[in-house]
């Protein structure tokens, strides 16, 4: 049980080539662009909701932030849907992997924040001190401030990457705790089936908030740093 | 014709507008091939899988029933062989796909309605901007028409003026012909009076006095001192201009003398 546990987590790699390059673009395959004003209903929901999406998220900004619009977007499509199609049977999620995650979250905080510091290097500075420290706290809240701004992308990759892990393999094991209970007792079995249907309802929700929570916390650093 | 017409876009090496115009506007088909249009639905399918068109073909060996047994053959053999081992993913299996299935059988019909909706509201917006602008363009020639019509019927008001100044010019007209002949009238009437005086009271007392203040153009005939000065005066009057003032003039002293 323990190997089949992680096993969905290999990286796939068919005859020694990696299908994992595949998997990753393969979501792309699932937005059509359409140049017609009227499309068809596929593409005219994705262009709601994206317009939905983009609007709710970049208003915050001022029109230097706006110019990240197009690579926000992107990203929470990107994580969005390799969510959700990880959660169909037998399937690969690559945002499982830890370092695609800090592939992702790396360079798009370094960005946000060496933006911050080449344009408003005081405004970047004064915010490793919040307003209204007494002063005997001031190394002490510098020294924190600094950690906790390092610490933003571990916490931006680890988060997500531990979120879809621990989904996947929560739904695992309650699927072999049913399939384990079903000879012994039928009810508790159905009982165990209830809770793998509700979690993966929350799993699909799961899905879609990891992926709108890591662009809003990549819009907000870009928001403190433009 | 642009080629034809010499103008200064000639002279260049590369005139301004042939790049542009290399570039192929988007005046035919997407695809350089002939591609029929897509139909509006697609095929018909049961269980979202299998198309109406298998369940055709086996209907004239099987009946209805079977595609079903076939298919029910399949899957016990699959899992009696093991082909498809049961493990715990089975059951994420039945609980995701058993949630999509729901879901969309739920909600599936709204959420194209509203798909269809928003694409509505787009067209409806545009269309919304083309009825106004041709009902703007119909109010104006609408407007330009009655106008148009109400000039047509101006010439009934020049008519009118015309006629009013032509009634008046004629009535200016009349009016002076009359105050001509009246004044002529009174002119020849008073020669006729004095004829008369002179034939009825003789000429000897016009020869006392003489004719020689009197010009040679006025009618030099028999009268009284009176009379003559009445005939000079009258002259003066016609010096002055003729006028009904001096008309009267003319008219009371005859009174006058008669009556002296």
């Amino acid at each position: 049980m323990n190997e089949n546990l992680f096993t969905s987590f290999i990286t796939p790699v068919i005859l020694g080539l990696p299908l994992v390059t595949l998997i990753v673009l393969f979501p792309s395959l699932l937005f059509p662009t359409s140049n017609r004003l009227v499309s068809n209903r596929f593409v005219t929901l994705q262009q709601w909701m994206l317009q939905l999406v983009s609007k709710q998220m970049m208003s915050i900004h001022n029109s230097k932030g706006q110019t990240w619009t197009l690579m926000l977007m992107s990203l929470i499509l990107f994580i969005g849907s390799t969510n959700l199609l990880g959660l169909l049977p037998h399937s690969f999620t690559p945002t499982t992997q830890l370092s695609m995650n800090l592939g992702m979250a790396i360079p798009l905080w370094a960005g946000a924040v060496i933006t911050g510091f080449r344009n408003k290097t005081k405004t970047s500075l004064a915010h490793f001190l919040p307003q209204g420290t007494p002063t005997p706290l001031i190394p002490m809240l510098v020294i924190i401030e600094t950690i906790s701004l390092f610490i933003q992308p571990m916490a931006l990759a680890v988060r997500l990457t531990a979120n879809i892990t621990a989904g996947h393999l929560l739904i695992h094991l309650i699927g072999g705790a049913t399939l384990a209970l079903m000879s012994i007792s039928t009810t508790t079995a159905l009982i165990t089936f209830t809770i793998l249907i509700l979690l993966t309802i929350l799993e699909f929700a799961v899905a879609m908030i990891q992926a709108y929570v890591f662009t809003l916390l990549v819009s907000l650093y870009l928001h403190d740093n433009t | 014709a642009a080629a034809a017409a010499p103008s200064l876009k000639n002279a260049a090496l590369l005139r301004p507008g042939v790049l542009q115009a290399t570039r192929i506007f988007h005046t035919g088909q997407p695809n350089l091939a002939p591609v029929p249009p897509l139909p509006e639905h697609g095929g018909k399918v049961r269980f979202g899988l299998l198309p109406e068109e298998f369940f055709q073909f086996l209907y004239p060996k099987t009946g209805v029933t079977g595609p079903y047994v076939l298919g029910t053959g399949l899957i016990l053999r699959l899992l009696s062989k093991e082909i498809y081992a049961i493990t715990p993913e089975t059951f994420s299996v039945i609980s995701t796909i058993g949630f999509l299935v729901y879901i969309v059988k739920k909600h599936g019909a709204s959420v194209g309605e509203f798909a269809d909706k928003l694409n509505e509201q787009k067209i409806a917006q545009l269309e919304e901007v083309k009825q106004a602008s041709i009902k703007q363009i119909q109010d104006a020639i609408d407007m330009e028409k009655s106008q148009q019509a109400l000039v047509q019927k101006r010439h009934y008001l020049f008519d009118v003026q015309r006629n009013n100044i032509a009634m008046a010019l004629e009535v200016t007209y009349r009016e002076q012909l009359h105050r001509v002949y009246r004044e002529v009238k009174n002119r020849l009437d008073y020669h006729i009076s004095v004829q008369n005086y002179d034939a009825s009271e003789g000429t000897r007392a016009h020869d006392k006095l003489g004719g020689e203040a009197c010009g040679a153009e006025h009618l030099c005939t028999a009268g009284e001192g009176n009379s003559r000065q009445v005939h000079c005066r009258s002259k003066a009057a016609r010096k002055e201009g003729s006028s009904s003032a001096s008309y009267v003039n003319t008219s009371i002293p005859i009174k006058t003398a008669r009556n002296s």
